[in-house]
């Protein structure tokens, strides 16, 4: 369908080279030239401005040495395997969601799916800021109103080293965001007609006909969801910064890498280590994803 | 999807089992809306439900502080969808509809940046925007937010345009259409829905993009909503009902742009997109 | 061109509607942001800006450096220099990152609040000792005419002045001291009078009544509210408590003509038995029985949580800086009454220890303002920041509007400031309890001192000291660091001279700039010496810490 062009026609279609120009331009200077860029700074002591002298393998030596990076990748596990956890509801939801008989309440619920995702996302994690808010927030009032906190009592949700980790997991409650539910709605509304009669005649359960057909027909959605949330979820340190600030918490405990770039780079200007550790998360970005390639495509 | 009803008591559970986790959903805006209209008092009070008399005052507060912000981001997510489309589109138009020498590798260049982690380039991205001498300015977020959504646009806009029917083409073609011609008539009407789809995610994307903001702008008049509402959580002093009326208004103008396009949204989110 | 749906039909009137108004709406955006960064158009104009960055977000702050700014741009509109100043601010949470970034990219605000290493002030910020000699212009005809710019200062810049580079890359606006906060009506229905406590004894009898009180009305009254986590007021009141009773150990232990006597000086004296242990931990004693009107979990609670506790009426005395004043008297829905914190009367057991109260002359002058290389009108700047620390308006910013002590000499406290005025005249100066280096072993003193209160062991004295016996460890680590920082400080120093002899070696020096440079070299000797002094001492008291640790190892053996 589309027009060959062999090198012979090139002086005739030359111009066509021009749509591609502006887009592949704006990439090469600001995506891949910081690439190379932050590459080559990996063995340089940079402050990001005047100094810059070339420390050879310093900085991957402090990497291998950096408990506290060390640290951030196993607040990153418990991420990522509270994520998994977090995909059931998801999938449940969509579910019971393909299962309501009346039209008009599944277009309402559908819809009422998605408004919440309509909020800025900053608003929606400022608003669980205030739900661990240790004196007026919802959380601690409801305890108080419970009764199972005295009048003056407080919980440090996210001033307290065992609690933080703990409700950063619990932030975004119940972690049904649009995208998953939809994209999984989407796959189970291809299910036809004749797979659900046939399973009627066969008297099958409901949990049957979920376990046995709807699951297994809507897995590659969710193992694309998966793997886009282990990559996603190895990098995103926005939430972090937002509740606990730059330091990561009481005494950094629940530092991620990404804000340990961030810190290392923009507060202490360590700008050389920050490309560093970013190198480090590309490559282990490129790992999941080869795992990926590899888990995924087995089965189509 | 006409099928046996199983049970009422089946039915309800699904509606109890679904509303239950919109009450979960909905308890933050519905106490966000409440408390906004509250003064401290009342708040401390009982923050749960609405009580007389409604400082609507808060409104005007929460404006003041917000508002100019909400202009700013307006103008950078629009300005930011509106040329990255632009430019995707010349981008996706020559992978879709021509096979050159070198496609291949161009098309694996811009491939290739969908895997790199951006968190990776935050540092040599700041020393290039610095450089460019665009730190403290909205172009800053601009241009590398256009350069950033290339990859996946293009992705996306040249599966939706090689679906487009060659006779489209042939008779624009024929009529002596130039290239630009081409996409004006034929690929833009064609590829609304998606074209839609896109510009809302990456406006709504934009919109919430608060690293870049905290990065490259400095003047609190320039900032962007969610940076503006970090900073205004951070206050000594905080009074609720103003926070919670700024967290409200920030919200407005998405839902509104959302109320418009939901069916729009909704559609391409659960059709073209997924296919990716 | 017809617009159609994936279904085929014509988009909805609803969706072009959404649309137009999509459009009409970022067109006004436009329009907002291009009236927002007028200051461009201004500059066509021939109109200087100025962007000034802080962190002082407190109540009054901003509007107080707002009318200044208003007063500056009309003083020099009348001399016909258009200016236009700015405020830009970010929260604490976020200022460190926010500074860097600014400072790194090269187009930093004119004006920054000014926080970090030496390093990073020298390499950003303008050197202003030539300026902090002279007068400050705006000084005339006020009380402090005619004075160098330092000298202007409650602590004559000291604060300012950078170590390393014998320089100042900022001047202060504000200084605070602690004081303590009363619930006037919650005291009065304790105590049933209005009387507020002058001596530490008066102060235990009233915390004692408030929880009599707060029993009789079932409602949880805390009689003391501090904070824990960090920057804890513990340390601070037991400091204070210390000083009090140990202000002999600057009278009898100065060193290198010092007026107090450093740490490391103490160790020693402590490692050669030359100390009255029973006597240094007194305080210890007292900060148990102080401790026991603290809130029940007093050690995770944070200022937020305190303010709001106070704010609520539980709380009757809060110990807090200056920095809280006005939003704490303003926001209380009852009176508050500000007092200073009460010294130890004829009443205590301890008194006969006693050497006076603790002067709060030569507290540090905050809110460190500096001018960054990369400004454009650098000039304008530092007019600015002069204007800003002259008698008149530095009393009006931080008097008038956010109730601050101001950095200026012989300013006049009125009204509620009355109560800041800094302590000074009979008082003594501050000794420093000699149990803690830095910040790991203070952390560690905290816990102790946390420990004494909560756990209420029968002789805190020697539980306290058994403690701190069990963190030589860090003191030991601080120390060696403070030994290596030390040498590192002495390199940095003879960099400098080394700088300045260069400079003196160029052609075509003038009269005045030679005599720069070798002022430079000759303080530039001093620090040198007196950074050679130091690392001298600190040795001997790495020496003494370790002897301590032998000591105390061996009697605990020697127990067993």
């Amino acid at each position: 369908m589309a027009i060959e062009v062999g090198t012979s026609k090139l002086k005739y279609y030359w111009q066509v080279y021009l749509l591609v120009a502006l887009p592949l331009v704006l990439v090469a200077v600001f995506n891949y030239y910081p690439i190379f860029n932050g590459f080559v700074h990996i063995f340089y002591n940079w402050d990001g401005d005047m100094i810059e002298e070339f420390t050879g393998l310093d900085n991957l030596r402090k990497v291998l040495h950096d408990t506290d990076l060390a640290k951030s990748f196993v607040v990153v596990g418990v991420f990522i395997a509270s994520n998994l956890l977090k995909m059931v509801l998801p999938i449940l939801a969509a579910v019971v969601l393909h299962h309501v008989i009346n039209e008009r309440a599944n277009y309402l619920y559908r819809l009422m799916f998605v408004v919440p995702m309509v909020v800025p996302a900053m608003v929606g994690l400022l608003m669980w800021k205030y739900f661990y808010e240790p004196n007026q927030g919802v959380l601690n009032e409801l305890l108080r109103s419970l009764d199972l906190l005295k009048a003056t009592e407080i919980i440090q949700w996210l001033s307290n080293e065992a609690l933080v980790i703990p409700s950063l997991v619990f932030a975004g409650f119940p972690w049904v965001g649009a995208f998953g539910v939809l994209i999984y709605l989407a796959g189970l509304q291809n299910i036809p007609e004749d797979v659900y009669e046939a399973a009627d005649i066969d008297g099958a359960g409901a949990f049957r006909i979920f376990w046995q057909i709807e699951l297994p027909l809507i897995m590659t959605q969710v193992r694309i969801n998966l793997i886009l949330m282990m990559i996603g979820t190895v990098q995103d340190w926005q939430s972090v910064y937002l509740y606990v600030g730059e330091s990561g918490g009481p005494n950094g405990v629940a530092t991620v890498p990404g804000l340990l770039i961030f810190r290392e780079a923009f507060s202490r200007g360590y700008f050389g280590y920050g490309c560093a550790v970013g190198f480090l998360l590309f490559l282990v970005t490129l790992l999941l994803t080869f795992l990926n390639n590899k888990f995924v495509r087995t089965q189509k | 999807m006409a099928r046996r009803v199983r049970s009422k008591l089946a039915e309800t559970c699904k509606h109890l089992f679904l509303w239950s986790i919109f009450l979960c959903t909905f308890l933050p805006l519905y106490l966000m809306l409440n408390i906004s209209l509250k003064d401290n008092s009342q708040f401390a009070r009982n923050p749960w439900l609405p009580e007389a008399p409604f400082h609507w005052a808060n409104y005007a507060v929460g404006w003041s502080h917000v508002g100019d912000k909400i202009f700013n981001t307006t103008f950078i997510a629009f300005t930011t969808t509106g040329l990255t489309l632009v430019v995707a589109l010349l981008g996706a138009f020559f992978f879709a509809r021509y096979k050159m020498p070198g496609s291949k590798f161009l098309f694996f260049v811009f491939m290739l940046l969908m895997m790199y982690p951006g968190v990776a380039n935050m540092v040599p991205s700041f020393k290039l925007i610095t450089s460019l001498g665009l730190y403290n300015s909205h172009w800053a977020l601009i241009i590398s937010g256009i350069a950033g959504a290339q990859a996946f646009t293009i992705y996306v806009l040249r599966n939706f345009i090689e679906e487009i029917p060659q006779d489209l083409f042939d008779a624009v073609e024929i009529d002596g259409g130039s290239i630009l011609h081409q996409i004006w008539h034929v690929v833009v009407p064609m590829s609304m829905p998606i074209i839609g789809t896109l510009g809302i995610l990456s406006v709504i994307g934009n919109w919430n993009n608060f690293v870049g903001p905290l990065l490259y702008l400095r003047d609190n008049k320039l900032q962007v909503i969610a940076v503006a509402l970090l900073h205004l959580e951070g206050e000594y002093t905080k009074n609720w009902g103003q926070l919670m009326a700024g967290y409200t208004l920030a919200s407005v103008p998405l839902i509104v742009m959302f109320l418009f396009c939901m069916r729009l949204f909704v559609r391409g989110l659960t059709s073209g997109a997924v296919k990716g | 061109m017809a617009k159609l749906n994936d279904s085929g039909e014509p988009a909805s009137g609803a969706n072009k509607l959404g649309l137009g108004l999509a459009l009409a709406f970022y067109v006004v955006s436009v329009v907002m942001v291009t009236l927002n960064n007028s200051d461009g158009g201004l500059l066509d104009r021939g109109v200087k800006t100025l962007t000034v960055a802080h962190w002082q977000l407190e109540d009054g702050f901003r509007q107080g450096l707002d009318a200044a700014i208003k007063e500056y741009e009309r003083m020099k509109a009348a001399q016909g220099v258009k200016v236009k100043v700015t405020q830009t601010t970010v929260p604490f949470r976020g200022y460190q990152q926010w500074y860097v970034t600014q400072l790194i990219s090269g187009d930093p605000a004119d004006i920054i609040e000014v926080i970090g290493s030496s390093q990073l002030q020298s390499q950003y910020f303008l050197p202003l000792s030539n300026y902090i000699a002279a007068p400050n212009p705006y000084n005339q005809g006020t009380p402090l005419a005619g004075l160098p710019w330092k000298d202007t200062y409650i602590d004559g810049m000291n604060s300012a002045l950078d170590p390393v580079y014998a320089e100042y890359f900022g001047v202060g606006t504000f200084f605070h001291v602690l004081r303590l906060y009363v619930n006037k009506s919650l005291l009065a229905k304790a105590t049933g009078g209005d009387a507020m406590p002058k001596t530490f004894d008066e102060w235990m009898d009233c915390c004692a009544k408030l929880r009599a009180y707060g029993e009789k009305v079932g409602e949880p009254i805390i009689p003391i509210g501090v904070r824990g986590l960090d920057k804890a007021t513990v340390n601070t009141l037991f400091q204070r408590t210390f000083s009090q009773l140990n202000g002999n150990l600057n009278d009898d232990f100065p060193r290198f003509g010092g007026a107090t006597a450093p740490n490391y000086e103490l160790f020693i004296q402590m490692a050669a038995g030359k100390l009255d242990r029973e006597r240094l931990l007194e305080a210890v004693d007292l900060t148990q029985e102080l401790g026991q009107h603290f809130s029940e979990g007093f050690t995770s609670t944070d200022l937020e949580q305190t303010k709001f506790l106070f704010f609520t009426g539980n709380v009757a005395f809060f110990p807090e800086g200056t920095h809280d004043a006005w939003s704490l008297v303003n926001n209380s829905p009852f009176e508050v009454e500000v007092i200073d914190i009460p010294t130890l009367g004829p009443d205590n057991r301890y008194y006969t220890n006693f050497t006076g109260r603790t002067s709060e002359v030569g507290v540090g002058v905050g809110g460190k303002f500096g001018v960054t290389k990369a400004s454009e009108n650098p000039e304008l700047a530092l007019d600015f920041l002069q204007f800003l620390t002259s008698y008149k308006i530095n009393q009006m910013t931080m008097m008038d509007h956010c109730k601050w002590p101001p950095a200026v000499l012989k300013a006049q406290y009125k009204g509620l400031l009355e109560k800041f005025r800094p302590v000074e005249g009979d008082a003594q100066l501050a000794a420093t309890a000699p149990f803690a280096l830095g910040a790991k072993s203070n952390t560690k003193m905290l816990e102790a001192l946390e420990r004494v209160i909560v756990e209420k062991p029968p002789r805190p004295k020697e539980y306290f000291w058994r403690q701190f016996i069990a963190n030589l460890p860090y003191l030991l680590e601080e120390s060696t660091d403070a030994v290596a920082n030390g040498e590192r400080q002495l390199f940095d120093i003879e960099g400098q001279r080394g700088c300045a002899a260069v400079g003196l070696l160029a052609e075509g020096l003038g009269r005045k700039q030679r005599q720069n440079l070798e002022l430079r070299q000759a303080m530039g000797l001093e620090n040198l010496v007196d950074q050679a002094r130091q690392d001298y001492m600190v040795r001997q008291g790495l020496e003494a810490l370790r002897k301590l640790e032998r000591q105390e190892n061996a009697a605990a053996k020697e127990v067993k």
